[in-house]
């Protein structure tokens, strides 16, 4: 249990190569691209500009409140997605390689994947900011809940990662089954609608209990509102740390087998 | 400087392809129904192993050259994969300094084609174990030794083969601080100039133990002090290189 704890505060020790990971993977990303990492921002916006132009008339809301609303739920479902989705073939194919020809801990690719849909939540920030500038909602505490948040955030993503990672390593039938299910979870959880249409009969399915929608509700609270439901704070931070305590299990119980199972 | 090896084994889990398919789980429990004798065929959920290595031993200390030879399938590159802690052994002991020790078993597979040459000789360095800074001092002597000064910014995806296995080659000698090389075939597999050039190289290194895998008679008799013969996972001989050399044509022979 001792070595297992010294060998993961090593590899966050080290992190000259979970950093060079995830830059050397963002910069791939946009390689001999002309805008480069713009068109993270100019994706997103021109597809919510005509969702929104749409939807907003639909359900009778203003274009800027609901564009605020679309594009800060939007921008982290996407990360949301983007981290458990990649990791379903973290390990089998994307750093299968470097784990069979290398003798480097795998939670040095979760971290350094995690911190690259960190990055990419970044690109997306500038236009958070703007749009609760312009509706007037900016205020220091929610930068404050934003920046706790991201640190749970990345916590919980590097240890979903893992977790995600070495199931669908093990039961290669879950990498399928996990991207269906995040396309149902995407409209299952209030990310382009408002949890305020739902009927109460739904609510507890749907919002209560869904701890997407908290992690959803988190960020989009923060940075619109300023001030974050309580319940959601409960939520992800417990979820966070019972994530942290299973990812640290099968840690220690698979770190010598995972390499009879990558090859 | 030491590396002692004893008692090591290595059971390594095989599973066919069958055992993961639906289909062929039906098929056979179908098949068993109307087969008399259902045990010989029965559709199996145990794991099956193989003994990849089994009980080695032998020491090494500074300035050993091990050549490790056997035929295909016999061990060599899951030996040298254990040595380097790529694979925890099932049983048995490794005494040695790990972060003295280097793989270098296929390090371009680890090649992010798209990005640069310099980000590339960064990130591989990081992931044998050498610190940022030391590689971002030691960039122009590994792209001097490799002839990639003006390649620095390009993608790795342009360079020919021959140009990755040189740059990949200073990655991993040219940066100082490892003590212990586990070299894999690939490495033999060059160019004959080339590797006479890194052999070269490598002779220079002081105070080093290097395990190089190889078929090459020429390249162990060149460059080893030592031969290591494996057969099956088994530990045939180990020490002189003549000797060596008339067990190995033995084995050959069989």
């Amino acid at each position: 249990m001792n070595n297992s704890f010294r060998e993961i505060i090593e590899t966050i020790k080290n992190h000259d190569l979970w950093v060079n990971i995830a830059i050397s993977k963002l910069r791939v990303r946009f390689i001999r691209t002309a805008l480069g990492p713009v068109w993270e921002i100019l994706g997103t916006m021109i597809f919510l500009i005509f969702i929104t132009a749409i939807w907003s008339r639909l359900w009778g809301r203003p274009f800027f409140e609901y564009f605020g609303f679309l594009y800060t739920g939007y921008a982290i479902w996407k990360i949301i997605s983007t981290t458990i989705t990649e990791s379903t073939f973290l390990f089998s194919e994307l750093y299968a390689n470097a784990l069979r020809n290398m003798k480097c801990n795998p939670l040095s690719f979760c971290l350094g994947n995690s911190l690259k849909n960190i990055f990419i939540l970044f690109l997306n920030l500038p236009i958070v900011l703007l749009i609760t500038i312009y509706n007037g909602t900016l205020s220091i505490d929610g930068i404050l809940l934003l920046s706790f948040y991201l640190v749970i955030f990345f916590i919980t993503a590097v240890c979903l990662s893992f977790i995600v990672g070495i199931l669908c390593l093990k039961f290669r039938d879950l990498q399928y089954s996990v991207v269906v299910i995040m396309q149902l979870l995407f409209f299952m959880t209030p990310v382009i609608w408002d949890p305020q249409q739902i009927a109460e009969k739904g609510r507890f399915f749907l919002i209560d209990i869904n701890i997407f929608y908290h992690y959803v509700e988190f960020f989009r609270s923060a940075l619109l509102y300023g001030k974050v439901n309580i319940l959601s704070v409960y939520v992800v931070s417990i979820s966070s740390l019972i994530l942290t305590i299973i990812a640290f299990y099968i840690y220690y119980k698979i770190k010598n087998k995972l390499i009879f199972w990558v090859t | 400087m030491q590396i002692q090896i004893k008692n090591l084994s290595l059971v390594y889990p095989l599973r066919s392809l069958d055992h993961y398919l639906l289909r062929a789980k039906f098929v056979s429990s179908f098949k068993n129904f109307f087969q008399k004798n259902k045990s010989s065929e029965k559709f199996s959920k145990k794991k099956n192993h193989i003994v990849a290595l089994d009980n080695i031993n032998f020491n090494l200390e500074s300035n050993d050259r091990v050549g490790l030879i056997g035929l295909n399938g016999s061990g060599k590159s899951t030996l040298l994969s254990t040595l380097a802690g790529i694979y925890a052994p099932s049983s048995g002991e490794i005494n040695m300094d790990y972060n003295l020790s280097i793989p270098i078993i296929q390090p371009y597979s680890v090649c992010e084609h798209d990005d640069t040459v310099h980000n590339n000789i960064i990130v591989i360095g990081l992931l044998l174990g050498f610190k940022k800074k030391q590689i971002e001092n030691q960039m122009k002597e590994i792209l001097s030794f490799a002839e990639l000064e003006d390649y620095q910014n390009f993608p790795v995806a342009t360079l020919s083969q021959g140009m990755k296995f040189k740059m990949v080659f200073a990655v991993c000698f040219i940066l100082d601080g490892k003590k212990i090389y586990f070299i894999d075939e690939f490495f033999t597999t060059g160019d004959e100039k080339f590797q006479n050039t890194g052999f070269d190289y490598i002779n220079q290194k002081k105070d080093c133990i290097i395990m190089v895998c190889s078929h090459s008679r020429r390249i162990i008799e060149n460059f080893c002090n030592k031969i290591l013969i494996l057969d099956k996972g088994k530990q045939v001989f180990f020490g002189n290189i003549d000797k060596g050399f008339e067990i190995y044509n033995k084995i050959i022979k069989e």
